[in-house]
């Protein structure tokens, strides 16, 4: 024999504590496995509806209609050209906004060679869901002018579905 | 997205060490470069990608002469993973690809080509703005800022979008929405991953108890924390793209602050503490705090806590205080900077405008607009209740934080929102419409984490049982200085 001590084994209230340890432990590890379950299989549903086919849809729809007003500002500034989008209907200038704010030149303030950026509501053909981008400006002689985007067109009544906020 | 993690790469390196959560933190590393860069062009001149380049250079060249210093932090030197229970590499990596997987399933809706309102009007609209000079910058923040007051957000996500519509010439909503997707999934890998780092290291210590008392160590009892942690961390990611819902992948700036924050306070908060997860605590929390305001907000609350755990152990273990409380202090400088720069330049801030409600009133429309949101901090509650009953000890044994510091985030982090709705001016019902769902995605992501965390601390208890305590007749054993020369010897091999 090598030993040198005796350790005792484990006093009754310890072992009644190390017990109730085990019977907690069990039903937390239980709740909490079964509720990081449960919310996954609801992630993983939420992920499949993502991909439904009206999400889908009317997603494609809103990049389809800011494509478009995109595409018609284009036609009418250049990205070095100073513009300043209308902001008489704060629902056209935050569409505007959204569309071509990333790239255009903002004016510091309006004046006669600027050109003013805004939508108008057309029905037809040659428009975005309803919407036609105008640039506001003037000729040399101080006239204004007045000119319709072109370029591209999304047919159907807008605005689009407003997504998820 | 290359290029992110190439820029971010060597600091992770240097920071983390060669860890799997170091994988995803390098493109979150390259963001916060590129976020970094935009104050600078915001508040200094030159360009944002001027900017990216140089401190890009200055990070690595950095790195290196840290590593030529100090030859014992270079990568492929011992990191402080520590040594580990049987399987524990195999069960780290599966966890990690299982992790890197389950990201990727779920990445699977970035097929339909959602992108956020926000993501037009605010995160996106900067990413242009951010690639113009200096003074092209402050007058679009200026000029568009009297309308909307969100283009003095914090600049990461819009920097990261700049930053890939420059590499690739392709200036696109859609490239940006992915980019930005891509970056949420790497905070939330990274954040994954500090669950199934919980459970290795609980596991490590079970084993290591088992070997310091003597005893026969069973595989299958130490492993489990490890193989619970694996699991757990996948479910996470389900779990996440669960409650975030589509603003995960249609190019909102919630979820990246939201996960960054909850990263932050799993790796500072709650790991046992060393390099690797302080490293990448602190990688996070400033990613969050560069994210939006109101992860600005909850980055300062999370920095003080970070410092207070660290200064704790540093006291503690007679380390030197002041390092701790230095890094605090740089984290403030980084997360602080963007709205010291837009307050100095006068962009303007949120509209004010007459308050509509009392306090009072407004507080309880807040309260009970958000509740509904945070069913799962009840959960979250109950187990922590239980937890504190009988689990303490055994949470103690694996090596985790107690969670009251995660507690202390996650309330510190929904104070800040609640107080934004309070000392708001806009009407908080029509608010909470439109923001609610995204603003308690932390609260509920953290009280997730804590549920986690608990699931990983109850699958010790068998170990901890065990081999803390074991239970042995009354016997005549071996004194403890003098193991028996064969187990201690197979151990020694196996930990080497």
């Amino acid at each position: 024999m090598r030993g040198a001590h005796v350790r005792e084994g484990p006093s009754r209230p310890r072992r009644l504590w190390e017990t109730l340890r085990l019977v907690v432990g069990l039903p937390v590890a239980a709740v909490a496995l079964g509720g990081l379950v449960t919310g996954a299989v609801h992630g993983g549903r939420t992920v499949d509806a993502l991909l439904n086919r009206t999400p889908e849809a009317n997603a494609r729809l809103d990049d389809a209609y800011y494509d478009c007003i995109d595409v018609q500002a284009h036609s009418l500034v250049s990205p070095r050209q100073p513009v300043v989008i209308g902001h008489a209907n704060l629902a056209d200038y935050v569409t505007l906004m959204k569309a071509v704010g990333s790239w255009v030149t903002f004016a510091t303030g309006s004046s006669r060679g600027v050109t003013v950026l805004s939508l108008i509501d057309v029905t037809g053909p040659g428009a975005c869901l309803d919407n036609i981008v105008v640039a506001t400006g003037h000729r040399p002689d101080g006239q204004v002018r007045r000119r319709r985007g072109t370029g591209a067109s999304v047919p159907g009544r807008g605005p689009p579905p407003l997504p998820p906020l | 997205m290359a290029v992110l993690g190439a820029a971010g790469c060597l600091p992770v390196l240097c920071l983390v060490g060669v860890r799997w959560f170091s994988i995803p933190l390098c493109p979150l590393a390259g963001a916060v470069v590129a976020s970094v860069s935009a104050t600078c062009c915001l508040a200094i001149g030159a360009t944002t990608m001027t900017w990216f380049v140089v401190l890009s250079a200055v990070g690595a060249a950095a790195s290196l002469a840290w590593w030529w210093r100090r030859p014992d932090r270079r990568p492929w030197a011992a990191t402080d993973a520590g040594p580990g229970a049987p399987g524990h590499r195999t069960v780290a990596l599966v966890a990690a690809l299982s992790v890197f997987g389950a990201v990727a399933w779920c990445l699977h809706s970035l097929s339909s080509p959602t992108i956020g309102f926000d993501t037009r009007a605010i995160w996106l609209l900067r990413a242009g703005w951010l690639l113009e000079p200096h003074h092209r910058l402050v007058l679009d923040m200026r000029e568009v800022g009297k309308v909307l007051p969100q283009a003095s957000y914090p600049p990461l996500v819009s920097a990261a979008g700049s930053v890939a519509w420059f590499v690739t010439g392709d200036h696109s909503m859609r490239l940006g929405v992915v980019v930005i997707a891509l970056l949420n999934s790497c905070a939330l890998a990274a954040a994954a991953l500090a669950v199934a780092e919980y459970g290795r290291q609980g596991a490590a210590r079970l084993w290591q108890a088992a070997a310091d008392g003597g005893t026969d160590g069973s595989a299958a009892a130490a492993v489990l924390p490890a193989v619970v942690g694996a699991v757990v961390a996948v479910c996470l990611v389900f779990v996440t793209f669960g409650v975030a819902e589509p603003f995960l992948t249609n190019g909102y700036a919630d979820p990246m602050w939201s996960l960054a924050a909850v990263g932050a306070t799993a790796y500072g908060l709650q790991a046992a503490g060393g390099r690797s997860t302080l490293g990448a605590a602190a990688l996070l929390v400033v990613a969050a705090g560069m994210s939006k305001e109101e992860g600005e907000a909850t980055a300062l609350f999370l920095l003080v806590l970070l410092v207070a755990r660290a200064l704790r152990s540093a006291v503690t273990e007679g380390r030197r205080w002041w390092r701790p409380v230095l890094a605090g202090l740089a984290g403030l400088v980084l997360v602080g900077a963007w709205p010291a720069a837009v307050a100095r330049l006068h962009i303007p801030p949120q509209p004010g405008g007459p308050r509509q409600g009392s306090y009072v009133t407004r507080a309880r429309q807040a309260v009970d607009g958000l509740a509904p949101h945070l069913h799962v901090v009840l959960l979250a509650g109950a187990l922590a209740l239980a937890g504190w009953l009988v689990l303490i000890p055994v949470r103690r044994a694996i090596g985790l934080g107690h969670d009251l510091w995660a507690w202390a985030a996650l309330l510190a982090g929904q104070a800040v929102i609640v107080s934004a709705y309070v000392t708001g001016t806009i009407s908080v019902p029509f608010w909470l419409i439109t923001t609610a769902h995204r603003v308690t995605e932390y609260a509920a992501l953290a009280a997730w984490w804590l549920i986690a965390a608990w699931a990983v601390t109850a699958a010790a208890a068998p170990g901890y049982a065990r081999w803390c305590w074991p239970e042995r007749p009354a016997a005549v054993v071996q004194p403890a200085a003098a193991p028996d020369p064969e187990p201690a010897a197979a151990m020694q091999a196996f930990r080497s």
